[in-house]
């Protein structure tokens, strides 16, 4: 089978430094990967290169066999790591928008998640809390019925009560032929829900394998193996 | 999709400049009136009401600058463009559907200076010396040999300095994006950099074919410039913020 | 069902010992119809590819069988069903066993205990 994502010797640097090196990569369809990798390790930069938001510098990505572009555009549904709305829309205008770009936009799921939330239509967004922005970007990301979504850092800064609907929110809407990609240092708390994990340190992938094996091997946790693997990392420097 | 993404467009830019075109024309209304019902000081207040208007509208145009800045540098330099950039639309569509909601408002607001005119004339008792001075006009312009075409002529020129002039900014801002220290230093220097590049070309084209200047007027070198600049701003915008987008 | 699930071992593993012990134990009777992947997996707050992979496995074991019109339900072989409740149960009592000679009980006394705490 085609591989939804191919990275090939990919790499990308800003100026003299490099933010990806040499990434090689062949991501399936029909799964949740857990890209995991300290901050600043390059996580944002591959995830940025998929959706076509960078140029690479060398090597190159295809998704679903092209490059990034318009066609590649309409099959990933992606969830930055800022708030992207502009600041006169309301709630309404944000589906109105969704309904007219995405063609895989599943209008009636948002309305009902929305609803379920307690979030009304007519909200202006920068009226909604930083907290209720984020959910409502996540919905409108998770209503796509789409091949390929892209995560970064859902989990990054919220409490555990709404870490919770994100993590439900992202195992019940998914489209089951799609593939997830959650970018994370929070390992813990997505153990539970992905099927593949995929190290990244300093530009390069450490390991790309499947996560029940990985535990099998070494009778550890994702997170445990995750916090080896960085030890040094987070103690360099801190030494007095 | 560019009709979509114009319908977005027009309804974020709409949101400021409509109250403003509502505000012009209650202004003129109201002055009218005072010129109306005040006769024995009909003239001093036509002249304050004349200054007012022109301020109101020189405000519009100012503001009109500022939203084409803004809406290009917030609604995809920013944290929009993570929103705008991951659609399934071309990059050249982006830019242009900001282009031509910029024109469509630019357009509207001639429109509403139009009407405004009108309003003033009906409502006031100038109106009588306003129809005689525009009488007067016409009767000069047509004696103008090629009056009609002069007219023509110089639409097209405002409307391609205009273009020159939007793409000169968006261009000068996708420069300025990127900067990772200061992109709005750096959009403000590529502004400048952009005009003296462009008057150096304009001069250089000037030596080379004198004859340009002599064409339609001696405006014919202008309407080549814009055309120079449009095509040369495009270009680089759509190049850079297809290869080299850099959002924060 | 409430589900306990550790990032320590695979988590298919854990999800399938699960699943057999709700049906040794009679809470999904012989023939019973199980909740479709996705629910089960829903509920469990795992990817559904994971619980796809315990299930296959008790399909595999026997435990459960796939029909494709009516998904997947308990077997209703009941031998097989008595012959995996005495398998985890010989499990458990192996645990026990290692668990308390280690703080140095004798078997006789390890069964003597198990009396004891019962009647307590």
């Amino acid at each position: 089978m085609k591989d939804l994502i191919q990275c090939i010797n990919l790499g990308k640097s800003y100026g003299s430094k490099e933010a990806l090196c040499g990434v090689n990569l062949e991501i399936g369809t029909g799964r949740i990967i857990g890209l995991l990798g300290p901050n600043g390790s390059g996580k944002t930069t591959l995830i940025k290169l998929i959706n076509g938001l960078l140029t690479p510098t060398g090597g190159e990505v295809l998704v679903d066999g092209k490059r990034p572009g318009i066609d590649s555009k309409k099959m990933i549904s992606y969830l930055p790591d800022k708030m992207y709305f502009a600041d006169w829309m309301k709630v309404s205008d944000l589906l109105d928008f969704f309904t007219d770009f995405y063609e895989d936009f599943d209008r009636t799921q948002a309305e009902k998640m929305f609803d379920t939330l307690g979030i009304h239509e007519s909200s202006k967004i920068t009226k909604l809390s930083k907290g209720t922005k984020e959910k409502v970007q996540l919905v409108l990301v998770m209503s796509r019925k789409a091949k390929l979504y892209l995560l970064d850092e859902p989990i990054a800064g919220v409490d555990p009560a709404a870490r919770d609907f994100i993590l439900d929110t992202i195992l019940n809407s998914y489209n089951e032929e799609g593939t997830v990609l959650i970018s994370t240092h929070l390992i813990a708390d997505i153990e539970k829900i992905m099927d593949e994990v995929i190290f990244i340190k300093e530009g390069r992938i450490l390991k790309h394998a499947s996560a029940d094996d990985l535990r099998e091997e070494s009778g550890k946790s994702i997170d445990a193996l995750f916090r080896e693997m960085f030890h040094s990392d987070v103690y360099k420097g801190r030494k007095a | 999709m560019f009709g979509k993404l114009m319908k977005y467009d027009i309804k974020a830019l709409g949101k400021i400049i409509f109250p403003l075109w509502g505000a012009l024309l209650i202004l003129g209304f109201i002055f009218s009136l005072g010129i109306r019902f005040d006769l024995t000081v009909a003239s001093s207040i036509a002249v304050f009401s004349l200054i007012a208007i022109i301020g109101v509208i020189a405000a519009i145009f100012t503001i009109g600058i500022i939203i084409v800045i803004q809406r290009f540098w917030k609604g995809l330099l920013k944290q929009e463009g993570y929103l705008m950039f991951t659609l399934p639309v071309s990059v050249r569509s982006l830019i242009l559907s900001k282009l031509f909601s910029a024109l469509l408002i630019s357009f509207g607001t001639v429109v509403v200076i139009v009407l405004l005119g009108i309003e003033v004339m009906i409502i006031s008792p100038a109106n009588v010396f306003i129809f005689d001075y525009i009488k007067q006009i016409h009767i000069e312009m047509l004696q103008v040999k090629y009056a009609a075409f002069s007219i023509g002529y110089a639409v097209i020129l405002i409307l391609l300095a205009m273009i020159a002039n939007i793409y000169h900014l968006y261009a000068a801002m996708t420069l300025g994006q990127l900067s990772n220290k200061n992109r709005f230093l750096f959009a403000f220097a590529s502004y400048i950099i952009l005009a003296i590049i462009f008057s150096v070309v304009d001069y250089l084209m000037l030596n080379i074919i004198p004859d340009l200047s002599n064409l339609a007027g001696g405006t014919g070198s202008s309407i080549f410039k814009y055309i120079l600049e449009i095509i040369a701003f495009h270009i680089v915008t759509e190049t850079v913020l297809t290869r080299r987008l850099n959002l924060e | 069902m409430k589900w306990y699930i550790d990032g320590e071992r695979p988590i298919w593993i854990q999800l399938k010992e699960q699943l057999t012990k709700q049906i040794v134990s009679g809470n999904y009777q012989c023939g019973d119809r199980l909740p479709s992947v996705r629910e089960l997996a829903s509920e469990a707050g795992v990817n559904p590819n994971t619980m796809q992979r315990a299930l296959a496995s008790l399909d595999q074991d026997g435990l459960t069988m796939t029909s494709r019109t009516a998904g997947r339900s308990v077997t209703d072989d009941e031998e097989r069903i008595e012959q995996c409740r005495q398998e985890v149960a010989h499990r458990i009592v192996k645990q026990y066993v290692k668990d308390i000679s280690e703080l140095g009980y004798t078997k006789e006394e390890a069964i003597e205990l198990i009396r004891k705490g019962n009647e307590r």
